[in-house]
């Protein structure tokens, strides 16, 4: 009991510890209850709303106010990313934001910006992205008029300063250097390649790229990706919602420039399916495979959210990592991934195993593919699945600005403003059948990418049993 | 402080997602905190079972959910010598159910489990002479487990605490295991509580060690993923390793790999009865409770569990280092190294002053390793400090890691950071510059304080660590007062070369 407590609040915990007593005094020995027997109160749940604004020159901005710390968030997402770096140029994109954040503006030298955010405990970041570029402001309430001013000039004005440029491409350079040296992080990036194959999305930066990057490129980048059509904001924090308002008006209102963005076509125009090898002499193998899947929002999205939690990636029931890990002993990490977005899906399953059990994880992982896509899920697997999906559903909402960026990010997808509370009726009343034929219609086990990393004994022995299987060797250079 | 975040800890489930992000659990940004006007020491109910539970309960009302913590204060570091890894694959063998989550016929399952670990002891025992096995007996005898392990498959439903959790629509269900404690938690909507009584109380004293032997192959791979195949994870073993002689804070906390293949089920059973005994529990509740009810919750549950006796600790004191010590890690990877000072652990007051100095070397872009080494002479790609490696309970490292930009080399690095040790010697810190690492670390506590997990994260943390979670509510005041020459006397009396290991990556 805190000694800061008041009177009352001690009064009230004598109370309820003599209650809780009395209660195990009183009754028989507690034993546990049947866990499947407890009943529960209904949950209230009522999301707080967001307000939208946008300005006359396109910039739309979503609003929530929490007043819990006394803090300010933003989230911007501004269509960027390294899908529309020009040939030769990959890399740009993501090289145009950190220098935009770190190579001053027209009013502030770069040093200066470092040392007021630094000072200020306050933090402007972009992040990196092949569809969707991330920045994020964090700032005390107390200096945030001045943080979201430095944020204005950096989108606005930025200066790309060639000292500052110059430490970018070398730090991305370096990054670029040490890629292979982590066998997880290559092997995610090489999957990814071969399966945007023939699509800009599959193109990646490499030393030579970043070497031919100038400085008017990122000016190029610039010019066309930020401008306040192509953006979304959203901002929570302890603020009037009037003020907030009025202070991004100020920053941004007068914003008018007119970006430039050439359409990228959707990948998988046609899928072609293949097994690759990269030969890397470390102790465990790491394996990914993957297919196109269903766009989000579109009619088989639904089910095949449900296919892929029961899959590999609904817990340690879900099918890859029972019997992959739990039941096998085969992988610590293993399970299936689906990203959804507007024009096209991605799903794909993965494990890390020892050299010589990587063909038979393999062999599990298309089995259980296989089997779903013969069979579908059972009843009770498709209601465990909607159970979790449904009852988890409150955690879409579990922060205010987690509840304003997901209207963002909505906006920025063009999705309709209530697409998760649509989501949710849709995995309620989904009917079996349609799980089924979606398993059929989606899944192609037998034609899809598959990347395996690891050590040339490995490739040996796993080539007897895939002859198809093709060895590649990647370079950054 | 900066101690959550750097923390090396070994979760049970890694997403696809954390696969990528679990580096910055090594090498990441550094996390701590001061006080604010949250009043978080007004908010706070504490209070003790009868059995030793230590309960802290935090009510926040933001949104229909609720965060639970429960923190046992024995890990790793608690291990004895030969059995390395037991604390970490006990953390993922607490999934595998109870005599009544998971049971269809317990009584039997006794008896089949019984028979499972005499025959993997059996096992163990004829692997463990090597060369010299019988192998016709090795066979034999991993046919009778395998035997064994499919008559016991009717006998239970596998991974039901996960599956109960997630229909009833818990997030974030896993656990970790640091050389400190281990730790297990779970959010839930916040009409579920009783869910999580009902699955923790339950664990926490009835666990049934199923599967034992899949999940040793598991946590084998899981070695083989996160420390023979990854460079940091490499280079963190054996630096690690170096710089501590005697003291339990040298070995991983996955373990050896020749440790964990030979831990067995008794081994077990022995390490849950004490290690999990209540009095070296804490249990923490952030979120959309009534603290009322939810203590009746926790008394009835949780009240239950019986008193065990929890042996005293010997610590074996590390000796003070003599002199400098040097090893090269040979590895298919571009140079990078790891140097670590040792120093006392909290309360010592010298804990703080290694908070501001971790902040001043390396914290945002102003830092000054940022600025000189990245910035400046261009010769890192990154270069990070982080203080209290590899835990908190016991005098830890002060640790620096970095990786070299080509084409340098990395002992011009190495001379690089030593300089800037010896600036630090030799000249104190700036009014402003140490203003402003205050500031940081008083706005990386507001940061924390914006999830239930978080809160529950840190405010159950010290109360294992040090008895005492109001660390956190006294850290502004504690930081404040640290002046320019008493962060100049901590450096001189801790950052020596006698004093220091360096661990560096080499390709050949």
């Amino acid at each position: 009991m805190s000694k800061h407590s008041s009177p009352r609040l001690i009064i009230i915990f004598l109370i309820t510890f003599i209650i809780g007593q009395s209660g195990i005094l009183s009754a028989a020995p507690f034993s546990l209850p049947d866990h499947a027997k407890l009943t529960y109160g209904p949950l209230k749940f009522d999301p707080p709303q967001p307000s939208r604004i946008t300005m006359p020159n396109g910039l739309t901005v979503y609003i929530i106010e929490n007043h819990e710390l006394p803090v300010v968030k933003i989230t911007l997402i501004v269509k960027s990313g390294t899908m529309y770096d020009p040939p030769g140029k990959e890399g740009v994109s993501e090289l145009t934001a950190s220098v935009m954040r770190t190579g001053g503006t027209l009013k502030m030298a770069p040093q200066a910006i470092d040392e007021t955010l630094d000072y200020y405990a306050a933090t402007i970041e972009a992040g990196k992205g092949l569809e969707q570029i991330q920045w994020s402001l964090f700032s005390l309430k107390k200096d945030f008029e001045e943080v979201l001013g430095i944020f204005s000039q950096i989108l606005r004005e930025p200066l790309f300063d060639e000292g500052r440029l110059k430490l970018g491409k070398d730090l991305k350079s370096e990054e670029i250097r040490r890629l292979a040296d982590d066998p997880q992080n290559w092997a995610f990036k090489e999957f990814n390649r071969l399966l945007y194959q023939g699509n800009p999305r599959g193109r990646l930066p490499s030393l030579s790229t970043i070497k031919n990057i100038q400085k008017s490129d990122l000016v190029e980048c610039h010019r066309r990706h930020y401008a306040p059509e192509n953006m979304i904001m959203a901002l929570s924090g302890d603020i009037r919602r009037e003020d907030a308002e009025m202070l991004l008006r100020k920053a941004f209102g007068d914003w008018n420039a007119k970006g430039q963005i050439a359409p990228v076509a959707a990948p998988f125009k046609p899928f072609s399916p293949g097994s690759y090898y990269i030969v890397k002499e470390t102790p465990q193998t790491i394996i990914v495979t993957g297919q196109s899947a269903p766009k989000k929002g579109s009619d088989a999205y639904y089910a095949f959210d449900v296919i892929d939690f029961v899959l590999g990636s609904g817990g340690f029931r879900s099918r890859i990592f029972q019997e992959v890990r739990t039941n096998r002993g085969l992988a610590y990490s293993t399970g299936s991934f689906y990203r959804a977005r507007r024009d096209y899906g991605v799903f794909g399953a993965y494990a890390m195993t020892k050299s010589a059990s990587a063909p038979t994880a393999l062999h599990v992982i298309q089995d259980i593919m296989k089997n779903v896509k013969r069979d579908g899920l059972s009843p009770k697997e498709i209601d465990g699945a909607k159970k979790a999906i449904l009852n988890s559903f409150v955690f879409q909402f579990d922060s205010l600005h987690q509840i304003v960026t997901q209207q963002a990010l909505l906006a920025f997808d063009k999705l309709p403003a209530d697409f998760l509370q649509q989501y949710r009726q849709r995995i309620t009343s989904l009917p079996p059948a349609e799980i089924r034929k979606t398993a059929a219609n989606v899944l192609t086990p037998d034609d899809s990418i598959t990347l395996i990393l690891g050590s040339e004994a490995g490739y040996l022995h796993i080539k007897e049993i895939y002859p198809d299987l093709k060895r590649i060797i990647v370079n950054y250079d | 402080m900066a101690k959550l975040k750097n923390r090396p800890i070994i979760i049970i489930r890694l997403s696809f997602l954390t696969l990528i992000l679990l580096l910055l659990i090594f090498f990441g940004a550094t996390v701590s905190f001061a006080q604010n006007g949250t009043d978080l020491d007004k908010r706070v109910r504490s209070f003790t079972l009868k059995n030793g539970i230590r309960v802290l309960i935090l009510e926040r009302h933001i949104s229909p959910t609720v965060s639970f913590y429960i923190r046992v204060k024995a890990g790793a570091v608690d291990e004895i010598e030969g059995k390395t890894g037991l604390a970490h694959l006990l953390e993922h063998m607490m999934f595998k159910g109870t005599k009544t989550i998971g049971a269809t016929n317990y009584r039997k399952e006794r008896e089949v489990l019984s028979e499972i670990s005499k025959t993997g002891d059996l096992l163990d025992q004829e692997r463990a002479k090597g060369d010299k096995a019988n192998k016709d007996q090795v066979e034999k005898l991993k046919e009778r487990l395998s035997a064994l392990q499919k008559s016991h498959r009717p006998l239970y439903k596998s991974n039901e605490i996960d599956r109960i959790y997630n229909e009833n629509g818990a997030v974030h269900i896993n656990a970790s295991t640091g050389q400190d404690m281990i730790t297990y938690h779970v959010s839930l909507p916040a009409n579920k509580a009783e869910l999580w009584a009902r699955i923790e109380s339950d664990r926490m004293s009835n666990p049934v060690l199923r599967e034992f032997y899949q999940e040793r192959d598991v946590v084998m791979e899981e070695r083989r993923q996160r420390t023979d195949s990854d460079p940091d994870g490499q280079l963190y073993e054996k630096f690690a390793a170096a710089a501590f002689m005697v003291h339990p804070y040298r070995r991983p906390i996955i373990g050896w790999a020749n440790d964990i293949s030979f831990l067995s089920m008794t081994d077990m059973e022995q390490f849950f009865l004490w290690t999990h005994a209540p009095q070296n529990m804490v249990i923490t509740v952030v979120g959309d409770v009534e603290t009322a009810k939810i203590r009746r919750l926790i008394e009835n549950y949780f009240g239950r569990i019986p008193m065990r006796p929890s042996p005293a600790r010997h610590e074996t004191k590390e000796p003070p280092q003599t002199g400098e010590k040097r090893i090269t890690v040979r590895f298919d990877a571009n140079e990078q190294l790891a140097i670590g000072y040792h120093k006392p652990a909290l309360p010592s007051p010298d804990d703080y002053r290694f908070d501001l100095i971790e902040a001043i070397l390396s914290r945002g872009r102003t830092s000054r390793f940022y600025k000189t080494l990245v910035e400046t002479q261009g010769i890192a790609e990154s270069v990070s400090a982080v203080n209290g490696l590899p835990g908190s309970r016991y005098p830890n490292l002060f640790a620096i890691f970095a990786t070299v930009r080509s084409p340098h080399k990395i002992d011009k690095l190495a001379g690089a950071i030593d300089s800037m040790i010896d600036d630090l010697k030799k000249t104190p810190v700036t009014d402003v510059e140490l203003r402003k690492v205050k500031n940081q670390l008083q706005a990386d506590f507001i940061r924390r304080q914006n999830s239930n997990e978080g809160l529950a994260g840190i405010l159950s943390y010290y109360e294992t660590l040090l008895g005492d979670w109001r660390y956190i509510v006294n850290y502004e005041k504690n930081i404040e007062s640290i002046t320019p020459l008493e962060i100049r006397d901590a450096a001189n009396r801790y950052l020596s070369q006698d004093n220091r290991t360096i661990a560096i990556m080499k390709k050949d």
